[in-house]
This record gives C-alpha cells, sequence and structure tokens, in this order.
C-alpha cells in the first residue's frame, strides 16, 4: 500500500502505540497489498489500540444519560447536580485537559434533556418556564469544574514538593 | 510457588497467537516475514493489525522480544526462554488433545 495510506492508518492509533510500534507497523502496511480486508484489519486494530478513549466516551454518555434522566424525573435541582458534580470530578480527574469540555458537556446536559424529551411531549417533573433558563446549570458545573482543576493543581504541587 | 507456563499470558493462548510463536521459534522475524510464513506453513492470512494485537499481548508477556530496528522501519522478534517453554506445553497439550479426540472417535 501507498505509505500516504499506512501512515494515515497509523494515525488512527492511540498516542501510547503509535509511540511504541507506529514505524514497524508502517513498515508492514507499506509491504502489504491494500485490499479492503487488510485495511479493515488495520482499522480494527486502531480502535481497539484506543479502548481507554472508548471507555471514557462510552462512560461520559452514560452520566450524561444518568444526569438527563434525574433532571427530568426530580422535584429538586440537587440530584441532577450531585450527578454534574461527580462527573466533572471524575472526568476531569481522567483528562485534565478536556476540563472546559467536561465543565460544558455535564453542564448543557440539563438544558439538552429538556431539548430532547420535547418532541415526545414530556416535559419532565419540574421543568423551568422557559427552557433556556436550565442553562444555569453550566454555572455550578463550571465553578465546580474549577475547583477541581485547582485542588487537582495543588495536589500536584505537594506531591513535587514533598 | 512457581506459576505455570500458559498463566505468563495470563490466559490460554489464542492459536493466533501460538502461530506467531511458533513461526519465531524457527528464528527471528519481522512482521511481514510472520505473515508470510503463517501463510504459507498454515495456510492463513493473518492481518497486520490483528499480528501488531499479537505482538503487543506476546511482548507483555515477555514471551517474545524486540530486537533492533532493521532497514525501511522493520523491527524482528524473537522468541524468548519463556515464550519456548509455553510454546512447548502448548504443544503438549494439543498433542494430549489430539490423542484423546482420536480415542473418543474410536470407540
Amino acid at each position: 500500500m501507498s505509505p500516504q495510506l499506512a501512515e494515515f492508518l497509523v494515525r488512527l492509533h492511540g498516542k501510547r502505540w503509535r509511540e511504541r510500534y507506529g514505524t514497524e507497523f508502517t513498515a508492514l502496511l507499506v509491504e502489504l497489498p491494500a485490499t479492503p480486508r487488510t485495511i479493515a484489519d488495520a482499522l480494527w486494530s486502531a480502535l481497539t489500540s484506543r479502548g481507554a478513549e472508548i471507555a471514557i466516551v462510552f462512560g461520559a454518555l452514560i452520566a450524561c444519560l444518568a444526569i438527563g434522566y434525574v433532571n427530568l424525573n426530580a422535584n429538586e435541582i440537587q440530584p441532577p447536580l450531585l450527578l454534574i458534580f461527580v462527573a466533572n470530578a471524575v472526568f476531569i480527574v481522567l483528562r485534565p485537559r478536556l476540563a472546559w469540555f467536561w465543565m460544558a458537556l455535564f453542564g448543557l446536559t440539563v438544558v439538552a434533556s429538556y431539548v430532547i424529551v420535547a418532541p415526545f411531549g414530556i416535559a419532565g417533573v419540574d421543568p423551568p418556564k422557559h427552557t433556556y433558563e436550565a442553562l444555569i446549570a453550566l454555572v455550578p458545573s463550571v465553578v465546580e469544574g474549577l475547583l477541581v482543576l485547582g485542588a487537582r493543581a495543588a495536589i500536584i504541587g505537594l506531591r513535587r514538593s514533598g | 510457588m512457581p506459576r505455570s507456563n500458559t498463566a505468563e499470558t495470563g490466559d490460554r493462548l489464542s492459536e493466533s497467537a501460538l502461530l506467531v510463536l511458533a513461526a519465531l521459534a524457527g528464528g527471528a522475524k519481522h512482521g511481514y516475514a510472520i505473515i508470510q510464513e503463517i501463510e504459507r506453513e498454515a495456510a492463513q492470512r493473518m492481518g497486520p493489525g490483528t499480528l501488531y494485537g499479537i505482538i503487543s499481548r506476546l511482548e507483555g508477556a515477555s514471551l517474545i522480544e524486540p530486537l533492533e530496528m532493521e532497514e525501511r522501519g522493520r523491527v524482528p522478534y524473537r522468541i524468548t526462554g519463556a515464550g519456548r517453554r509455553v510454546l512447548t506445553e502448548q504443544l503438549a497439550n494439543l498433542r494430549r488433545y489430539q490423542t484423546a479426540l482420536k480415542a473418543l472417535a474410536a470407540r
């Protein structure tokens, strides 16, 4: 196969895998014909090399579904907020570089839950007067996210100094 | 307490992993040579991703090890002492299994 296609297939793999096997895997791919089976096999390898990323995406999806479900079925703001806090803390610790993304994602899940179920005639137990008012959930999500980031930085600083 | 050889892989070796280990038993080979050898001897076309998934697991279990990188980025692998022990054990298991199958089929 062409070096360009081989390099593209290697780039689809996870960073750690690429660093370890990237060069030799590229060399192997270049020697093989570019059959659909070979390409599919390399694509599957790329997918499995990203096992941790896939688990995180799947976990984030589950967290969003849980926040949305609890938000639609709770009378009070505390239960979905608690879930947002937990999800934020877990995912910021797992992937701190995506901290802003997690804060936005989990904060926006509240308003998204109303938007997604509205076409099915579901309003939730205690919906806001106007759907956009649910955007307020972004505030505690960002505040808590920043606190988690701060705590994380403090812990890292303490470990380095200790 | 000594661990069994197969415990070094964390599990029993898959058929494909056994093929790779057997292909390396005759001497160090890089990925393309392993694929060719398996295709020639076992009539199985192993995909590059499948091969490197196996290489990664076998290397993680210290059953094979990489050698110096050759020209064009090729890296040959060789079987380790532990790998040879696992291969011998697996082949003995297969022979026992074959004998048992023959005995059962002959009844």
